[in-house]
C-alpha cells in the first residue's frame, strides 16, 4: 500500500526524493491526479503508507511544501 | 583554424560537454515537468541534477534557485524587468553591454530613473565611491557587469555587493565574462542575482543561460506560460524556478552547462585564469614591442583584468585587421563588441577595438602566431595562411 506526498513542481518533487532518500525512504516520482477542485499538474512522491508521517516531517522541517497527501495506486 | 573569439563563446568544448549534450539530445526525449512516464520523470531528473550542480556552483541557497533561461541577456532582462517600476532608480556602470543597456534605456521611457557610476581602471575603491555617489532614496537595484566584455577589466562586485547590502539595495551581476574565469559566488561576493551564460568560461552550448538568485526571491515574471504545474490557475506560479521558467526548457543544453561546470570545477578556475592569464601577459609583452599596435588597458599593480586584450592598429579600420587575420586562419572580433558605451568611456568609440580571448584550450603557439600576424598587418604585410 502506497499513499502519495503531493508536491507540486517536478524541482520541488526531485529535491524531496533526493531529501527522503537520504533518509533511506524510497520514493518514486509520479504525476498528482487531477479533480475539479485541484489548481492543476502537479508532481508528487509515492512512498510505502507506514512512512508516509515520517516522510512528510522530514519534508516540514527541510522546507518542501506537501499541500495533500492522497491513496494513490500501489 | 586559431580561435581566439572566447569572449563570444568558448570553442571548443570540453569531450564530455559534447558527449553530454548528445547523451541528453538522445536519452532525455521528453518534456521534463509536464508527464508522469518514465520518460519524462527521467529527462526532469537530468534538469534537476544540472540546476543542483549550477546552483551549487554559485553557492545558490537550494536548487530551485537556479533559473534557465535562454543566454545571459535574457537573464538580465528578466532581473530589470522582473523588479523595476515606474519611480524606481537604478545604477549600472559605464562598461556595460547592450544587455544592460538596452533593456534600461527601455526601463527610462516607463519611468525608471537609470545612473551610470564611472569606473575607475585600477581603482576598486574609487570605482566603489562612484557607485555610492549615484545611490538615491529611491534606488531599488544596483546592475553591473563583473567584467567588461571589451577591456577586460574587472568591478570590485564583492564591494558593491556590501555596499548594496547595508543599504537595502538589489545587487545583481552580468557574469557574462566572469561565470567559470573568476571565482564567483554568493559566499564570496552577497549579491542577490548573478546572470550567467553556458556558453562561455563554463564552456556549455550556446542557447543557455541562468539567472541565480542567492535565495528565493518574488519579482513578476517576464515571460509567462505552461510550467507544467498549477495549471488550473491563469497566472504564473509563485514557487521556484517555475514562476520564471515558461515553456519548454532546453534540456540538452542545460545538460551541458552542467557538464561544463564539472569541466571548469575538475581544472580549477584558478588553472584556467592562470594559463589564459599568462598566455595574455605573453601576447601584451610581444605586442607592446610592435610599432603601430596599440594595446587599450592601462595596466598598474592594482589592476584587475579577466584574460582578453583588445588592440588597435594604427591607420587601420579594426574589422580589416580581424579580415586579415581571419585570411591567415585566425578567429578574433572587431567592432564594438555590443557595448558601445564602454568604448565611448574609454576612448574607442571612434574605431573599436580587435579583440583576443583565449581558453583553456589556447596554446602558446596560438599566441606566437597571432603576435607574428598582427606585427606583419602592422608592418603592412600579408599574414601567411594558417589551416
Amino acid at each position: 500500500m502506497k499513499r502519495l506526498l503531493v508536491i507540486g513542481s517536478i524541482t520541488h518533487t526531485m529535491r524531496a526524493k533526493e531529501v527522503l532518500a537520504s533518509y533511506s525512504i524510497a520514493s518514486v516520482v509520479r504525476r498528482v491526479s487531477n479533480d475539479m477542485n485541484s489548481e492543476g499538474c502537479r508532481h508528487g512522491l509515492a512512498v510505502k503508507a507506514n512512512q508516509v508521517s515520517r516522510a512528510a516531517e522530514i519534508l516540514r522541517l527541510t522546507g518542501i511544501r506537501v499541500t495533500a497527501i492522497e491513496e494513490t495506486a500501489p | 583554424m586559431i580561435y581566439l573569439d572566447n569572449a563570444a563563446t568558448t570553442y571548443p568544448k570540453p569531450k564530455r560537454v559534447y558527449e553530454s549534450f548528445c547523451r541528453a539530445a538522445h536519452l532525455y526525449g521528453a518534456n521534463p515537468g509536464r508527464a508522469g512516464h518514465k520518460l519524462s520523470v527521467r529527462t526532469g531528473e537530468a534538469v534537476y541534477n544540472a540546476r543542483k550542480n549550477t546552483a551549487a556552483f554559485f553557492g545558490a541557497a537550494s536548487p530551485e534557485c537556479c533559473v534557465f533561461t535562454y543566454n545571459c541577456t535574457a537573464a538580465i532582462n528578466m532581473a530589470l524587468k522582473g523588479i523595476l517600476r515606474k519611480g524606481d532608480h537604478v545604477i549600472i556602470s559605464d562598461l556595460e553591454h547592450n544587455a544592460v543597456v538596452r533593456p534600461v534605456n527601455t526601463l527610462a521611457k516607463l519611468g525608471v530613473s537609470v545612473s551610470r557610476a564611472h569606473v575607475v581602471e585600477g581603482d576598486d575603491s574609487a570605482t566603489l565611491d562612484n557607485f555610492a555617489a549615484q545611490i538615491r532614496r529611491n534606488t531599488r537595484m544596483i546592475l553591473c557587469t563583473h567584467a567588461s566584455n571589451v577591456f577586460g577589466i574587472v568591478l570590485p562586485v564583492e564591494k558593491i555587493a556590501a555596499l548594496c547590502k547595508k543599504r537595502s539595495i538589489i545587487f545583481a551581476i552580468d557574469a557574462a565574462q566572469s561565470a567559470g574565469v573568476l571565482e564567483l559566488n554568493f559566499e564570496n561576493t552577497p549579491a542577490d542575482i548573478i546572470c550567467i551564460p553556458a556558453h562561455k568560461g563554463l564552456y556549455g552550448m550556446m542557447g543557455c543561460g541562468a539567472m541565480i538568485l542567492r535565495e528565493p526571491m518574488q519579482f513578476s515574471p517576464l515571460i509567462e506560460g505552461g510550467t507544467g504545474s498549477l495549471s488550473a490557475l491563469p497566472h504564473m506560479p509563485d514557487f521556484l524556478p517555475d514562476r520564471f521558467e515558461s515553456g519548454t526548457a532546453n534540456v540538452a543544453g542545460i545538460c551541458a552547462l552542467s557538464a561544463g561546470i564539472d569541466f571548469v570545477r575538475e581544472r580549477g578556475i584558478s588553472s584556467i585564469a592562470r594559463h589564459e592569464h599568462n598566455l595574455m601577459r605573453r601576447l601584451e609583452m610581444q605586442l607592446a614591442a610592435v610599432k603601430g599596435v596599440k594595446i587599450h588597458r592601462r595596466a598598474s599593480a592594482t589592476s584587475r583584468y579577466v584574460p582578453l586584450l583588445s588592440i588597435s592598429v594604427e591607420g587601420m579600420p579594426c574589422e580589416e585587421v580581424a579580415e586579415r587575420l581571419d585570411e591567415a586562419g585566425i578567429c578574433v572580433r572587431a567592432g564594438f563588441h555590443c557595448a558601445y558605451e564602454a568604448h565611448s568611456t574609454q576612448g574607442t568609440a571612434a574605431s573599436g577595438t580587435v579583440r583576443i580571448a583565449p581558453s583553456a584550450f589556447t596554446t602558446v603557439e596560438d599566441i606566437d602566431t597571432i603576435a607574428r600576424e598582427i606585427e606583419k598587418i602592422a608592418a603592412g604585410h600579408f599574414p601567411t595562411r594558417y589551416i
